[in-house]
């Protein structure tokens, strides 16, 4: 459906900054919200559209990234706002830094990855390196889940990066920058799964295309999660070096056997247990993952609220 | 719905933590080439951008004429200007709407490939690489066009 929107730029615009008006209303009103303005998309194309389906199903990726940004821009801003959750759950779990907080953090972290876009858009090597590895974890992450041989996993993120670098000065918002990686990424791991199968005669990706995580649920799913990792290896990095060392070498694969934890980081065996248990417990504390559970929270309860 | 459960085991949190830890474990060649796509960055004003057709997005060619189970049909396009090709093995066919002579070159991540000159149909024959990234430059005297990077 999202297709057949002829994109350009000053709808692109005018879709951010009506999402950006939109923010502080609850996820009903975001949902009517969003229709109307598709529909004034839709208006706005090239020749006449086919309707738009009256449910969640008009929230599906769409193949043509241009018009795919304008609602993951509004995805991105009401992940963390999952349908279905209760207040119940909120009131286990109380609210220990102002949302303010994280709110800022977000906004200066828009704020640097929006002088990083346009200092690559202007030629900075150093700006697009950043970018890469702040970004490459998520394209990584996507390709793996596809279950693709490494060659073609790097082939799929090669070809990711190219384009971006082609269009990075055209990307004027810096949050639809993780939208823009992950769908592309997503169609580019497709289209080696097509060729696949295409030059296979038995289709080893038979059943597992039947279960394809296209649908816009597994989309708010797939992003929750990849800021649920980047949240935990945040987390990580506040440890101390050795406490780090710890639970990585836990975490190893294969895992290490504790007798070979206790040799290496000189700590009987007997204490790993108990180890184990509180750095985990000062993981749960740190910053990172504190801001992003206590915004979760405070999202959850404003869309309970709401209802 | 327990969306903290991950969190609040202690089994559970080191399990994400594995797969945390495991998805930003990219090897160093990747990055690399990565960090290279940069200098690849078309940066010439003289040159337009032919976009992949929206249909053909996810290269699917299920709804495609004439497609054959070994070929591949690719639409790109630039305004009134589009560009067909054909891959098949290690050839691409092609022709330019409208017509035009002018030089056509495949061109990897490591530079160009192979190239072809059009024909008076517009149309040209080149080598085609196996897999990898790829984009096709047409050098048509005063206007030239670039197509998006697609895999092989």
């Amino acid at each position: 459906m999202l297709g057949d929107l002829r994109y350009e730029q000053y709808r692109l615009d005018d879709a951010v900054r009506e999402l950006k008006a939109a923010r502080s209303h609850a996820r009903a009103d975001l949902d009517k919200y969003l229709t109307a303005l598709l529909v004034k998309l839709q208006e706005s194309s090239v020749g006449a559209g086919p309707e738009l389906p009256s449910d969640r199903a008009r929230f599906d990726p769409c193949p043509r990234n241009n018009a795919w940004v304008v609602v993951e821009f509004f995805r991105i801003d009401c992940i963390r706002r999952p349908a279905g959750a209760s207040v119940q759950e909120t009131a286990t779990r109380p609210v220990r830094i102002h949302p303010d907080a994280r709110r800022e953090t977000d906004a200066m972290a828009m704020v640097e990855l929006r002088e990083l876009l346009s200092a690559a858009g202007r030629g900075d090597q150093d700006a697009w390196d950043t970018i890469v590895e702040r970004f490459m974890p998520l394209v990584w992450s996507i390709t793996r889940r596809f279950n693709l041989p490494e060659k073609d996993q790097e082939d799929v993120s090669q070809t990711v990066w190219l384009r971006l670098a082609e269009r990075i000065e055209t990307i004027r918002e810096p949050r639809a920058l993780p939208g823009w990686i992950s769908t592309t990424t997503r169609n580019e791991a497709l289209a080696v799964l097509k060729s696949k199968r295409r030059t296979n005669s038995v289709d080893p990706y038979g059943s597992w295309m039947a279960q394809t995580p296209l649908a816009g649920d597994a989309v708010d799913e797939n992003l929750l999660r990849e800021e649920r990792q980047q949240a935990l290896r945040d987390g990580l990095a506040e440890l101390e070096p050795r406490q780090r060392e710890f639970l990585l070498l836990l975490v190893s694969d294969p895992p290490t056997p504790y007798d070979e934890i206790g040799r290496r980081l000189g700590m009987p065996t007997g204490s790993i247990g108990p180890t184990r248990a509180r750095l985990l417990k000062k993981l749960r504390g740190t910053s990172a993952l504190r801001t992003f559970l206590d915004v979760r929270s405070d999202e959850i309860e404003r869309g309970g609220e709401s209802r | 719905m327990n969306r903290h459960n991950w969190l609040d085991n202690d089994d559970e949190l080191l399990a994400e933590l594995a797969v945390a830890v495991q998805a930003a474990d990219v090897p160093g060649r990747v990055i690399q080439a990565a960090k290279a796509s940069y200098t690849w960055r078309t940066i010439d004003s003289d040159l337009e951008s032919l976009a992949l057709s929206p249909e053909y997005s996810g290269y699917d060619q299920s709804a495609v004429r004439g497609a054959s189970p070994e070929s591949r049909l690719l639409s790109f396009e630039h305004e009134d200007i589009s560009l067909e090709i054909e891959i098949s093995g290690s050839l691409v066919r092609g022709q330019l709407y409208p017509v035009r002579s002018g030089l056509v070159t495949v061109v990897t991540a490591a530079g160009p490939f192979g190239d072809a000159r059009t024909d008076d149909m517009g149309c040209f024959v080149a080598d085609w690489p196996e897999s990898g990234p790829v984009r096709i430059r047409c050098q048509m005297g005063n206007s030239n066009f670039i197509t998006d990077w697609i895999q092989a």
